[in-house]
């Protein structure tokens, strides 16, 4: 439709007001009904004016973090797909809905079924396993997903005792330390393989976290990545004692640097503001 | 408010001040820009992460300009709107800043009208604006420095009159008492600048390579 010379100044004085000032809704319709209210240029125009200005203020924490727990809460199709294969360049799992707890009689069963003879120490997952030596020291452990997606989590599981096996080449064992007063007595390591991309966290002494508030996050440094912006490989609680956390990030790590295990609200951090860091490895 | 006093308080940076090496190597820069939105519409939980985190504070500068006392109310409400375009998203037609911010700046010019929402611009200091693009995220770089370069070419009264309208989201009549200014004057001012910022950014973006 070719417009007048009246219809074509009135058409840019809309986009005009639409893109600084917003239209009515009569405004709107006569907008369409010339036939440009695609044309997106002045509204382009005024979000380059924006960027062209200073921004300093950032984001709050807990606001990021309440968007963030709104989107993967309140939406179905979040949570539904949380766990299915995405985009290995910035695909990652909310790792929440994998690392679900199994209970001690769960492990106690595992281990009965398991030929291979377990030690009742500290040390024992790094001889058979970490599933066989939590439950023969009775520890608390968080383990792939169980429920719906047991099968699916059983090869999980199996796939990160063989990665983290002692025997394994490719993994190694990183000591976790801490100088943090309220955390003092926590230690332990972090045994990761880089190339199957797994690993397990074993701490010995972590305070058990206030439920239904806080929960642990535990985060990769990647040398390839902002420090600002670690890895986050998973929310787990500890109940008392030892815990075990086998982990799995989806977001790939090309070559982690250092671990971190951070204490948050319930829902994680999307960008922790580390003032509760309760371990660093060493 | 004297057109004059206000003018006077909006900081601009001086041409040869803008470091065009450092943005055109930052919007070279494709590795830091990889598109989250269409993760986001996968259901990728990191990408809706990255996503906060790589435009949460531009869209809180943004929303706390435009809303005094409600800024953490619009921002909710602009993430909200942002999960449910993200599948429109096509990186063919458009930057991802470009559509992220767009949202934004929709659903905060709908509040003001809808909520009769109030700008945080009542005291001298918090007018103070840097207008210089080197700060923009690497996809649009080259865009908002020829926004930043066309500001810098406008009279102070068109600048004032753009600023207010666009970065506190204020009516030309709003501006017009604002600034002692006759409304048809505003209306002019705001119709020049943004014409003139249009047609810089447009020239940008038929120049840069496909």
């Amino acid at each position: 439709m070719k417009l007048t010379d009246f219809e074509t100044m009135r058409a840019q004085e809309l986009l005009i007001m639409r893109a600084s000032q917003g239209l009515t809704a009569a405004e709107a319709d006569e907008l369409a009904a010339l036939g440009v209210a695609d044309n997106e240029s002045f509204d382009t125009a005024g979000v380059m004016i924006e960027l062209a200005t200073k921004h300093d203020d950032e984001l709050p924490t807990d606001l990021a973090d309440k968007i963030f727990a709104a989107a993967v809460a309140k939406s179905p199709t979040y949570n539904a797909s949380a766990t299915a294969p995405a985009v290995p360049a910035v695909a990652a799992v909310l790792t929440a809905p994998v690392l679900q707890a199994v209970t001690a009689n769960d492990l106690a069963a595992r281990a009965a079924r398991s030929p291979r003879k377990t030690l009742p120490t500290r040390t024992a997952w790094l001889v058979g396993g970490w599933a066989t030596a939590a439950a023969a020291a009775g520890i608390a452990v968080w383990a792939f997903a169980s429920g719906p997606n047991r099968a699916a989590g059983q090869a999980s599981a199996q796939a990160n005792q063989a990665a983290v096996a002692p025997n394994n080449p490719d993994a190694q064992t990183i000591p976790m330390a801490t100088n943090t007063p309220g955390a003092a007595g926590v230690a332990g390591s972090v045994r990761w393989n880089g190339k199957a991309q797994q690993g397990v966290l074993e701490l010995r002494g972590l305070p058990a976290n206030e439920a239904g508030n806080q929960r642990y996050q535990l985060w990769i440094f990647d040398r390839q990545r902002d420090d600002k912006f670690p890895v986050d490989a998973g929310l787990f609680d500890a109940s008392s004692g030892n815990t075990v956390v086998p982990f799995s990030p989806r977001v790939k790590v090309s070559d982690a640097r250092q671990f971190m295990v951070t204490l948050e609200a319930a829902a994680g951090a999307v960008v922790s503001d580390r003032s509760h860091v309760i371990v660093v490895s060493e | 408010m004297p057109a004059t006093a206000t003018a006077a308080r909006m900081v601009f940076a001086n041409q040869g001040a803008i470091d065009s090496a450092h943005v055109m190597a930052a919007a070279a820069d494709t590795t830091v820009q990889i598109a989250l939105l269409p993760h986001v519409a996968n259901g990728d939980a990191e990408a809706i992460k990255q996503v906060i985190a790589r435009y949460g504070r531009l869209i809180w500068s943004m929303a706390r300009r435009f809303e005094r006392a409600t800024a953490e109310d619009a921002v909710q409400e602009i993430f909200i709107d942002l999960w449910k375009s993200a599948g429109r998203f096509d990186s063919k037609v458009g930057k991802e800043t470009t559509f992220v911010m767009m949202i934004a700046r929709r659903r905060l010019i709908d509040r003001r009208r809808r909520l009769q929402t109030q700008p945080m611009c009542d005291s001298d200091d918090e007018l103070l604006l840097l207008v210089d693009g080197a700060n923009a995220p690497p996809d649009v770089a080259v865009q908002a420095n020829a926004a930043a370069r066309a500001i810098e070419q406008l009279t102070p009264g068109q600048r004032d009159v753009l600023l207010l309208s666009i970065c506190y989201g204020l009516s030309h009549q709003e501006i017009a008492d604002k600034l002692a200014m006759p409304l048809g004057t505003v209306k002019a001012h705001a119709r020049r600048g943004l014409l003139a910022v249009q047609a810089a950014t447009s020239a940008t973006v038929e120049q840069e390579p496909s």
